[in-house]
């Protein structure tokens, strides 16, 4: 009985938190849908229930269109984090519900009932009540009630997430049995990535109301395309390096590919996984049998049963940034996660503070990070964010899309918040000048949440990019998203930060643009830093035209679904009415 | 305090209040809330057994069961039941509708709903009075549909109905909103009509905050008087309530008389309470909340 999803949409007050996911799920899988809390994966298993009202799409259960279905009516057992059991009915009372519903003949009910709770490991406890119970016992019940009348489907929402761990790795297997002895087909909805990885057949992941991944266990362990994957199921250390078309390079070291991985073109940027297992360390360099990348200080060191974990600082290497686990803003120097099986843990001893030798045995390049343009205002001729959107997607090797305006004003179509952006490559919208002035008071709710490029005449593909930042987290996005595009174009970097007339130079402002320009030059950006003192849209506005820059990047943090006119006061309102003479890159970062 | 470790099988009552009481010392406590009780209620009850027993058993007797006291009883009790039913059934309805939609001008309905507590009853008395008289707002349709409101034991009723919905209303709005919609959900997923989920799954755990509210609506109409009275028309044997009697019998300075209405009203209450208190403390067993 297989489950198909075909689009599913949900809205809360205007926002996506389930948006176009479509799905197949074959007959007796155990499908995994993975997510952080707030992703929409239970509002997706909702739908499929019909607990919840579809916005868009379709859901088909077992051929059948059940979009506007009852609950009671689609042959399907729920079973809640909460039991949702009975308390003023006994076990058996509970067990017994949906058949007593369906008016089975009482000898029938009590047979199901005993070969139910048998299957749980609860035979004998039919005369008790829910409240005698323990959580654990509490949720067998409940998976017993839920599959009494045989359904075809069977979904979970968090199961387990109330129980301690040992209850859950028993419940798990009990789950797993089962699920196979009734050959149902059962989704299972989870944030916690060991369980999906032991449960599924094939695990979905899902952020911000998308999927973005689905795929067996292993494949999503090892092989995931994307940052927020690779990181949600596992430890993963990530650096961004280059790919050639045979392998990837870390600094000067070619790294074998052990996993296939798109070709692309000499010299492309690349994020590269490396699990803390692929890693190699040895205090000796001659009995290193993977790719040495550096030596490095044992920082930390940890026992946990099976495994030792290792944090080792190496120092940078040019060209290659570490993206995961995250550092402190403005750190180049590595520092991976590293596994070692105990025995070699034990045969091999290292202390904090050791120098050792790391290699990589294995390591596996993400899917490029495209950058998609959307266009405002579609393909109308003489446009010039028309005609620059195509020139900079073809320099960034990203693409360009012409929506309807409608679908432009629906957040989660254009738009990529910046953390999403890390998710997904990221989004631009861009629109000429007087689509940007028009449009000002519209940027409410609703507006694109993702970054803007306003263009005010023809330009060229920019080579000199001036970062605007104000000293703060919503600065940092702004210089990284720079360093994405400023690396690509090949162009050079300025950061620049405006302080009020006649008052020094705080230590911090420095401190901050400092690490911003290693941000950029890590990556091999030529940087330099500037302190203006005057009001900030003049300050810009000269420093554009004396710098000779022809990108102006900007911030403009996102408040929040309720934010009035994003870009009507303050520093972005003056800019936009004062007309710089460049394209202006609004940066959308996310107050998280 | 000194405090001792727990024992293995649960520990006795009393000392598991000493010790979780945020309240400085049990003795104290104790001692104070008996104190507290006795002045405002034992006493002041006592005073009136006391008062009564001044006539005499068979006085006692002659005034209690005279026709038209009885009759006043009967009314009394009678009314306040159906008042409290009422108020339990469509109490329930607006506690619902309170906890579990939100809609515009929900918070002015739920301050609404307190308001029979803070009005001096004449006054609901005199407005309803006004209302359902004949040629009142409401009784000017009613009467030509041959229905009396006013100056009948429906008046009664609805005054009582008046003054003892917030109780429901407030007792029921927390235990409604501590039931998990899971378990609506959980009797639809499980193919369960509206009905049959209304019936064994939300209203069994429902029935002991249930049934306190119908005993707080009807303790409160039992003894209402200030709101039936102008209603009520007062003709003695059809719609005299038994306040109303104790009040004339004050009026001609038969203390006695009085006080025997009273103390019988007074041990009919109390049984009556006992009663439902008892099948309250059964049900809360049975809905599994008890365990």
């Amino acid at each position: 009985m297989s489950i198909q999803l075909d689009g599913l949409t949900k809205r809360y007050g205007g926002l996506a938190v389930v948006s176009r996911v479509s799905l197949d799920i074959a007959n007796g899988e155990m499908f995994v849908l993975l997510g952080p809390s707030g992703s929409g994966k239970s509002t997706l298993l909702r739908m499929i229930a019909g607990l919840a009202e579809v916005d868009e799409g379709r859901v088909w259960l077992d051929g059948r269109d059940v979009t506007h279905v009852s609950p009671s009516k689609r042959g399907i057992g729920f079973v809640f984090q909460s039991y949702a059991l009975f308390r003023n009915m006994t076990v058996a009372d509970n067990v017994e519900f949906s058949l007593r519903v369906r008016g089975t003949r009482p000898d029938v009910r009590r047979r199901r009932r005993e070969e139910l709770l048998e299957l749980v490991g609860l035979a004998g406890f039919g005369e008790r009540r829910p409240a005698q119970l323990s959580g654990g016992q509490q949720q067998r019940v409940a998976l017993a009630r839920a599959l009494a009348d045989a359904p075809a489907f069977l979904l979970l929402d968090e199961p387990f997430g109330a129980l301690d761990a040992r209850i859950r790795t028993e419940l798990r297997q009990t789950l797993r049995r089962i699920q196979r002895e009734c050959r149902v087909t059962a989704v299972f909805v989870t944030h916690d990535q060991e369980e999906a990885l032991e449960l599924a057949d094939r695990i979905g992941v899902m952020n911000f109301g998308r999927l973005l991944e689905v795929g067996a266990p292993q494949e999503l362990y090892l092989r995931p395309r994307s940052a927020f994957v690779a990181g949600f199921l596992g430890v993963s250390n990530l650096v961004v390096g280059e790919s050639t078309p045979t392998s990837v390079r870390l600094g000067s070291v070619d790294l074998p590919l052990g996993t296939e991985t798109p070709v692309q073109p000499r010299g492309q940027r690349a994020q590269i996984l490396l699990r803390p297992e692929d890693l190699e360390i040895r205090a000796d360099r001659e009995h290193m049998r993977s790719a040495v990348i550096g030596v490095g200080r044992v920082e930390e060191r940890g026992f946990s049963g099976p495994v030792e974990r290792l944090r080792i600082r190496l120092d940078p290497i040019p060209g290659v940034r570490q993206v995961a686990p995250a550092l402190p803003y403005g750190a180049s120097e590595l520092v991976f996660e590293v596994t070692r099986p105990q025995p070699e843990a034990v045969a091999r001893t290292v202390k904090r503070g050791d120098m050792v030798w790391v290699g990589v045995r294995r390591c596996h390049v993400l899917a490029p990070a495209s950058v998609e343009i959307t266009l405002f205002g579609g393909t109308r001729p003489g446009s010039h964010a028309r005609d620059f959107a195509g020139r900079f997607a073809e320099s960034l090797h990203g693409s360009v899309r012409y929506p309807d305006e409608a679908a432009l004003l629906d957040p989660m179509q254009t738009g990529d918040t910046a953390s999403q952006s890390e998710v997904v490559g990221f989004g631009l919208t861009a629109m000429d000048f007087e689509d940007a002035e028009a449009r000002q008071g519209e940027f409410g709710p609703g507006a694109p949440m993702g970054h803007v490029l306003v263009v005010p005449g023809p330009s060229e593909v920019p080579r000199r990019l001036l970062i605007c930042v104000a000293v703060g987290e919503p600065g940092k996005v702004d210089v990284r998203v720079a360093e994405r595009i400023a690396w690509r174009l090949d162009a050079e970097a300025t950061v620049m930060t405006v302080l009020p007339e006649g008052k020094g130079v705080p230590e911090h402002v420095t401190r901050f643009l400092e690490a911003s320009a290693r941000v950029l030059s890590s990556r091999g950006v030529r940087t330099r830093t500037l302190i203006r003192h005057g009001s900030p849209s003049s300050e810009v506005l000269s420093e554009i035209k004396e710098g000779g820059h022809d990108l102006l990047v900007v911030g403009a943090p996102f408040r929040g679904p309720g934010e009035p006119h994003p870009f009507r006061g303050g520093v972005m309102g003056r800019l936009l009415r004062e007309r710089p003479s460049v394209p202006m890159l609004i940066v959308r970062s996310q107050e998280s | 305090m000194k405090r001792k470790p727990a024992s293995p099988g649960g520990r006795p009552p009393g000392r598991r209040l000493r010790e979780h009481s945020v309240l400085p010392g049990f003795g104290l406590s104790l001692g104070l809330s008996l104190t507290y009780t006795s002045l405002i209620v034992l006493i002041p009850l006592a005073a009136l057994v006391l008062r009564s027993s001044s006539l005499g058993w068979h006085d006692f007797w002659e005034v209690a069961l005279e026709p038209r006291v009885l009759a006043s009883f009967r009314l009394s009790f009678g009314a306040a039941f159906v008042a409290a039913a009422l108020n339990t059934v469509f109490g329930f309805v607006v506690a619902w509708t309170l906890t579990r939609y939100r809609f515009p001008g929900r918070r002015l309905l739920d301050a609404l709903v307190d308001l029979p507590f803070a009005l001096p009853t004449a006054v609901s008395g005199i407005a309803l009075t006004a209302l359902f008289v004949p040629d009142g707002w409401v009784g000017r349709i009613l009467e030509p549909l041959g229905i009396n409101i006013a100056f009948t034991r429906a008046g009664i009723v609805i005054a009582l109905i008046l003054i003892g919905m917030p109780f429901v209303v407030r007792t029921l709005q927390p235990a409604i909103a501590n039931l998990p919609a899971e378990l609506e959900e959980a009797a639809a997923t499980l193919g369960a009509s509206r009905l049959r989920t209304v019936a064994r799954v939300v209203l069994p755990p429902l029935m002991p905050a249930m049934l306190t509210g119908f005993t707080l609506a009807f303790a409160r109409a039992i003894g209402e008087y200030g709101s039936v009275i102008f209603i009520a028309g007062n003709l003695p044997f059809r719609t005299e309530i038994a306040p109303l009697v104790i009040v004339m019998k004050l009026e001609q300075f038969d203390y006695g008389g009085a006080a025997a209405i009273g103390t019988v009203m007074l041990a009919a209450s109390f049984l009556l309470l006992l009663a439902v208190n008892l099948l309250q403390l059964w049900s809360r067993r049975w809905s599994g909340a008890g365990i």
